[in-house]
């Protein structure tokens, strides 16, 4: 029997373990683990066939143009529905299915997180379109054309990131809100993408004057989080509860992937976040643009946790019919492997990769018995890789995904 | 034990020669004065051989790389008298020098024309033999040379897996100077008998071919003949 | 491929089976005891790999250095070098031939004149008396009589060479073109180039072409980088790399590229601008072209009319009426139906680009046929996009020194021929074989009156035969030896290795002779460049390059894509934060670059005087009615226009005169390109892959039509015969080759050292050809006869 002391210390244990291989370490400025994750997905070969962001093969999804974020529930998840699509099809062009190992799969999904959460190019013509639809013109110049009461949009052509093509217009919006109602000019706001296209159709017209390129290091999520505090973000927006509570909890509302696309959101909310700031007497935050990217790094981590219900998982384990081939009581025989004598602890990661190396026997298993590969959704998948953990605790750990509580 | 072979895209050759003279300084083929140049004596253990296909205006020429083929079943090795040049386990064909007494039976077998004859006493004007590289003999006056598959350069990769305790040479660990050298990466090098290697991949290629087949040395050189053309869609 | 023995044996023996067959002799056998052991069992000393940079032409390739015991092995590519990536060319190979070459010269010497002997001297010695001549000079306020040629073309030692040149006083300063001349004046006149005194460069994103029409550039044969092009062209028929990339060759001359290519259309000589038009006819008429490009970002597609009222014909309207298919076939020789075929093959998908004309410094084409090419680049709306062409700022090592940046530099030859005129008194030729050879036997009379001529070459060559003071440089393996964006490269790079091997002999960096050399000529000059070596030079330069915001230390294929990622949505992770980073992490991976300079966005604003890509250049037309001494306002004639639209004009008249059948079509051999190379035996051996004469000789090349006709034998000795004057040259017959056609290279025989040879020039018999507008030589294309010597 272990003691209380082991038990919370398995537990702390066990949430570490968790955040190290969710939370984004690309974001942090180490990029040597999703670097090591673009190798993996280039030797495996995953690249012959999936291209990123646009470049590499055309038989599988381009994987940063798929829906979904880059949490890794939901890529383990798509992985594990599209599996045996994907093995068919590898054995038609008679590719090798090529193994992983944890360490390898978790750094491949650190890299699909990273991509999956950068914006990609924009389309200027529409770009062209949006600029139009809100008026920009009437007081921005580009190009020695256009209104002179705002900033030459000239001078940020230079800027390749969205993220800092927001911190520019985020600091200068009270300004700009206040100049807007004094033309009786609705505040514009943006859809998606239109931001990003916005700043291509600028870049486009700006010519020679956006050859400059500035950029944005990589951002860190541990000075992002600060920075929530230290800019008094915080004190209307909770986070798992704590903190204020006259903006939405950070950590229950569904934020865009992309990067840009966040900020986007930001800029949305900016008149209102402005009025009750300043109810608040709340002083207006002035971010740099690199502190615009860190705060946006620490929001999207937490869209990186998941979390999943024993019972639940209890109760798919019989419908999807895992049951009728896997024994989960230590001991007992079945025609498939006994899940409750996994050793590794399991998350999202460790799965797939289970999946990966031992999928196609089962498949070629089910196939003899004429069964259907159970499809799960991210949901489901988490349930499930609740309650098989809560297996092997058996009464000696808690039954919940070490991630659904709070921070401790 | 791999079986050592090489893989030769014409369609990616671009006939620069980079393989010649890699091929020369690497083995301490000396550079013959001009006038035995002239005289067409050149030794180069690989040549780049044109192969004019067609007349004027649908001419096509075709640059053919042209090493030792290393024959399963190579010719030369039956009629050498003294057994100066052998296959060895490993496929390669090798020539002993110290063995051969200069009598040519092989250069004459060999029916792809990559062996040669040491007229001379090689000459090094000072002080080129500088740059000799020390892990390949030089050859004296009235011997037969030819390409080794760079034998030397897998001896040294033989005796690193040994020290770091490995049993095999790794893929790519032992390349020959020509592929080494290839600009467009024409040149491929490996194990034949490994199913994975790219080498045999190739070699399964529709586009693979041996030359003078029909003659049944089994050379493991391959060649791949020229691509076919984009379509104008998709 | 199906072969007998016998045509193998044909093909591939020639004179060397026949040698093995020849008569045995068994003289020497009894040496063959003597050991046979390698040397290496005993201990040759230390092996090391080491980093440099090629500098056997302007591309400079990054380097891997085998190094046993301190000697040069063996040189191969530098697997992290962004340009060559592993590969080699030929000529890099041959360095260590270059190093331990035996004719190399080793010290400073002097002669009284070129018919005596050599006085080896010390350094501070030979220094001082070009230092003295160049103080006189300067004294008498006649520093125009200075005059230097180079070949080094890009790099910081270039730099310090124009910049030197121009703080002592002389505006004289001459280096190799690079070929891409013409093709970039034409796009600068229509795309334009901002106006912010920024040196630009024309670039080419080929790893991405699809769809590639040459016309006439010889890109196996030394374009561009040549280990860069090889590589480019194992990418575009690399089966894993997707579909296949075609490539288009026109031009008369079956060279390698034209036989390697996927087709070859032989068209007549000079009338490569008349099949650019015909095929820009094609996309006009079956309406092909790019519409949204052509319609939003072009200007002078449509008729139109200026601000005087005066109206101006359209492209459309131009090519629609004056270059329907029947007369550019007629022109050029190629059939309507080839030319409608690629013309819809060239639209049909993103990806193509049209590149040339030509593109060598001996015939840098007309700009009139570059302007039509570029037309078609625009046509297919690929300025500015992947797998197209574009301008994009120069990009190389700063001189860390008040005005850097503005240095000086003339390519023209006809402009360094007129200056000679002008009786110069020194003449310091560093890298410059190229020159001598684009010389005739007049233009070096008149060199031989200057009376200070100075060679800096390692080995001698055609400039040390020239010369009476000799300042010995060293390779680039025996110097810091930097590299930076060769010509048409579309990546910011520049490139730094230490020495490999200490300095042979008491050669010395030319750099650092010129540092020097500055020292003792003036004190003023010693202040402007305060450095004691090239070392302590790179050093401030590279320390500036490191407040760069962008790019990063070589790395791998992997760091590549990786860098392309971030940049894509506006991150950058530098991987240096201080000079003393920047600097370490520069020797120590042997360079830095910005993968991601290539503009990804398709260009939409040009700076030209409409602000869009300019089918009628109206920089052009301002250039001309100065020219032509045209008032502003002025209106010419009707023809006006089609002096400025692209256009054919033909370059030889069309009568030839009696027995001149041929048209001989002037080349640089891969080995010879940018002169030097003669001297080195291993790139004799291997002139030219066609079959024929093996090295140490000039030739040319014959279709094996006229050669049969003629009764001419492959190797036989010619007399080949201009207007001008008549050369020999041995034969190389080309199968396949276009009748009428006679290709000669460039290049051939040393001219001195111990394989001297002596052989006419080919200059001597070229007729050069000058552009209209540019006034510059655009041909030396020639009519000549041939007969049997």
């Amino acid at each position: 029997m272990k003691t209380n002391m082991q038990r919370r210390f398995l537990f702390l244990l066990g949430k570490l373990l968790l955040v190290a291989a969710v939370l984004p370490l690309y974001l942090s400025g180490q990029t040597t683990d999703t670097r090591a994750g673009l190798i993996v997905f280039r030797e495996k070969g995953c690249a012959s066939c999936h291209a990123v962001l646009g470049e590499g093969g055309v038989l599988g999804p381009d994987l940063t143009r798929t829906a979904s974020t880059g949490n890794p529930l939901e890529l383990a998840a798509a992985m594990w529905g599209h599996a045996p699509q994907m093995w068919q099809r590898m054995k038609l062009e008679h590719l090798e299915l090529p193994t992983f190992t944890t360490e390898e799969m978790e750094n491949m999904f650190a890299f699909l997180a990273m991509i999956r959460s950068f914006d990609e190019p924009g389309n200027a013509v529409v770009g062209q379109q949006v600029f139009q639809a809100k008026q920009c013109a009437t007081c921005h110049s580009i190009g020695g054309q256009g209104g002179d009461l705002g900033p030459n949009l000239t001078t940020v052509a230079s800027l390749r990131n969205p993220v800092a093509w927001v911190a520019g217009m985020w600091n200068h919006g009270p300004g700009m809100v206040r100049a807007l109602r004094e033309r009786g000019i609705s505040f514009p706001e943006f859809q998606g993408t239109e931001m990003v296209d916005l700043q291509s159709y600028i870049r486009l017209q700006a010519g020679a004057a956006a050859d400059e390129k500035t950029y944005l290091r990589p951002p860190s999520t541990e000075r992002g989080e600060s920075l929530f505090r230290s800019k008094q973000c915080i004190n209307c927006h909770g986070i798992d509860s704590g903190g204020g509570t006259s903006g939405p909890d950070m950590s229950r509302v569904v934020l865009p992937r992309r990067f840009g696309e966040i900020a986007t959101v930001m800029w949305n909310h900016e008149p209102q976040m402005n009025r009750l700031a300043a109810a608040a007497s709340i002083s207006y935050p002035q971010l740099e643009a690199q502190e615009l990217a860190d705060i946006l790094s620490f929001l999207n981590s937490l869209s990186m946790r998941w979390t999943g219900s024993a019972s639940a998982g209890a109760k798919l384990f019989e419908s999807k019919g895992c049951v009728n081939c896997h024994a989960t009581t230590p001991g007992q025989q079945s025609p498939a492997p006994n899940l409750g004598k996994i050793e590794q602890s399991l998350t999202p990661i460790t799965v797939s990769t289970i999946m990966w190396n031992h999928g196609p026997r089962m498949l070629e298993q089910m196939e003899n018995t004429s069964m259907t590969w159970p499809v799960l959704t991210s949901r489901e998948l988490a349930d499930m890789i609740v309650y098989l953990e809560s297996l092997k605790g058996r009464g000696q750990r808690p039954v919940r995904s070490p991630s659904s509580g709070g921070t401790p | 034990m791999a079986r050592w072979g090489m893989v030769i895209d014409l369609d990616k050759c671009t006939a620069c020669q980079s393989c010649v003279v890699a091929c020369q300084v690497e083995n301490n083929v000396p550079s013959m004065t001009p006038e035995e140049s002239l005289k067409g004596r050149n030794i180069s253990w690989i040549k780049v051989v044109p192969f004019p296909e067609g007349s004027f205006p649908e001419a096509k020429i075709r640059f053919l790389p042209l090493p030792c083929m290393h024959c399963d079943d190579p010719p030369c090795v039956t009629v050498c008298p003294v057994d100066a040049t052998n296959i060895n386990e490993e496929g390669i064909v090798r020539q002993i020098f110290a063995r051969c007494i200069g009598c040519r039976y092989c250069t004459t077998a060999c029916p792809y024309t990559v062996r040669y004859f040491n007229w001379y006493e090689p000459i090094w004007p000072q002080p080129m033999e500088q740059a000799h590289n020390p892990d390949v003999s030089v050859r004296p006056k009235g011997v037969v040379e030819k390409c080794t598959f760079c034998h030397h350069r897998l001896q040294k990769a033989r005796a690193n897996a040994i020290a770091e305790d490995r049993a095999v040479v790794a893929p790519g660990e032992y390349t020959p100077a020509c592929v080494e050298s290839c600009g467009p990466k024409a040149m491929y090098f490996g194990d034949l008998d490994d199913p994975n290697s790219e080498v045999s991949d190739l070699s399964r290629s529709p586009r693979a071919f041996r030359l003078l087949e029909e003659l049944g040395t089994r050379p493991k050189v391959i060649y791949l003949a020229e691509g076919e053309r984009s379509g104008t869609t998709g | 491929m199906r072969l007998g023995r016998r045509e193998f044996i044909t093909l591939a023996g020639g004179v060397a089976g026949g040698a093995a067959l020849g008569r045995v002799s068994l003289r020497g056998i009894s040496r063959l005891n003597e050991a046979l052991e390698p040397p290496s069992a005993l201990y040759p000393g230390e092996e090391q790999w080491l980093r440099s940079i090629c500098s056997l032409c302007s591309g400079g390739c990054g380097l891997k250095v085998r190094t046993v015991g301190g000697r040069v092995i063996k040189v191969d590519g530098n697997p992290i070098y962004p340009v060559n990536r592993d590969g080699i060319c030929p000529r890099g190979q041959t360095l260590t031939q270059l190093i331990y070459h035996p004719d190399r010269i080793l010290a400073p010497a002097h002669r009284s004149a070129i018919d005596q002997p050599w006085e080896t001297s010390s350094w501070d010695q030979t220094l001082e008396s070009l230092a003295s001549t160049l103080r006189r000079l300067r004294g008498a306020d006649q520093q125009n009589r200075v005059l230097m040629v180079s070949g080094r073309s890009r790099g910081l030692t270039s730099k310090l060479c124009s910049h030197f040149l121009s703080s002592y006083g002389s505006n004289h300063f001459f280096e190799l073109p690079s070929g891409m001349e013409t093709s970039q004046r034409a796009l600068e006149f229509m795309a334009g180039i901002p106006n912010d005194g920024k040196a630009y460069r024309m670039a080419y994103d080929l790893e991405n072409s699809r769809y590639i029409l040459n016309f006439g550039c010889d890109l196996l044969e030394g374009w561009g980088t040549p280990a860069h092009t090889m590589r480019l062209f194992g990418q575009w028929r690399d089966i894993k790399r997707g579909r296949r990339t075609t490539l288009i060759h026109f031009g008369p001359r079956l060279s390698v590229t034209a036989a390697r290519s996927d087709e070859w259309v032989p068209v007549e000589v000079g009338t490569l601008g008349a099949m650019a038009l015909g095929i820009a006819f094609v996309l006009i008429s079956e309406d092909l072209y790019n519409r949204s490009f052509v319609e939003s970002f072009s200007f002078g597609f449509e008729d139109w009319t200026d601000r005087s009222g005066q109206a101006h014909m359209g492209f459309r309207r131009w090519v629609r009426e004056e270059y329907r298919l029947s007369r550019v076939s007629e022109i050029t020789g190629i059939s309507s139906e080839t030319i409608v075929r690629i013309a819809r093959e060239f639209a049909a998908q993103p990806g193509s680009i049209a590149i040339g004309p030509q593109q060598s410094p001996v015939q840098p084409g007309r700009l009139s046929d570059a302007m039509a090419i570029q037309a078609l680049n625009a046509l297919v709306g690929s300025i500015g996009t992947r797998g197209g062409v574009s301008l994009i700022p120069e990009f190389g090592w700063p001189l860390p020194v008040a005005d850097g940046n503005e240095t000086m530099r003339t390519a023209s030859l006809d402009g360094l021929v007129a200056v000679l005129d002008q009786s110069p008194e020194v003449l310091i030729l560093d890298q410059a074989a190229w020159f001598i050879d684009s010389l005739d036997d007049a233009h070096l009379d008149m060199l031989n009156r200057i009376p200070l001529i100075v060679s800096t070459s390692p080995v001698e060559d055609a400039t040390s035969k020239l010369a009476t003071l000799l300042l010995p440089d060293c390779t680039s393996l025996e110097s810091w030896t930097d590299g930076q964006s060769p010509s048409a490269y579309p990546y910011d790079l520049i490139a730094l290795t230490p020495p490999v091997i200490p300095p042979r002999g008491d050669s010395r960096p030319w750099g650092e002779t010129l540092l020097a050399l500055a020292r003792m000529t003036d004190p003023a000059l010693e202040s402007v460049y305060p450095w004691k070596d090239m070392e302590s030079l790179y050093r401030a330069s590279a320390n500036e390059l490191s407040r760069r915001e962008n790019g990063y230390l070589f790395g791998t294929q992997v760091d590549e894509q990786w860098q392309r990622m971030l940049e894509r949505s506006g991150w950058w992770n530098p991987d240096w934060t201080s000079e003393d980073e920047f600097w370490d992490g520069l020797v120590n991976k042997g360079g830095w670059w910005d993968p991601a300079t290539w503009v990804s966005e398709p260009q939409h604003s040009f700076q030209t005087v409409s602000g869009k890509f300019e089918f009628f250049s109206q920089r052009l037309e301002a250039l001309l009615r100065e020219k032509g001494g045209i008032q502003p306002g002025l209106q010419p004639s009707v023809e006006w226009d089609r002096q400025i639209l692209p256009h054919h004009a033909d370059i030889l008249p069309d009568n030839a005169p009696e027995g001149f059948e041929w048209t001989l079509d002037p080349y640089e051999p891969l080995v010879f390109f940018g002169g030097a190379s003669r001297q080195i035996p291993f790139l004799q051996q291997i002139t030219s892959p066609y079959s024929g004469p093996r090295g140490w000789r000039s030739w040319i090349e014959m279709s094996a039509e006229d050669a049969h006709r003629m009764g001419i034998e492959e190797d036989e000795t010619v007399w080949v015969e201009s207007a001008r004057s008549r050369i020999q040259r041995r034969v190389r017959i080309l199968e396949g080759g276009k009748p009428g056609i006679v290709g000669a290279p460039l290049g051939g025989a040393p001219t001195t050292g111990r394989w001297a040879r002596v052989e006419s020039t080919l200059a001597e018999i070229l007729v050069p050809i000058s552009d209209p507008y540019l006034g510059v030589r655009s041909h030396a294309t020639t009519r000549v006869k041939i007969y049997k010597a």
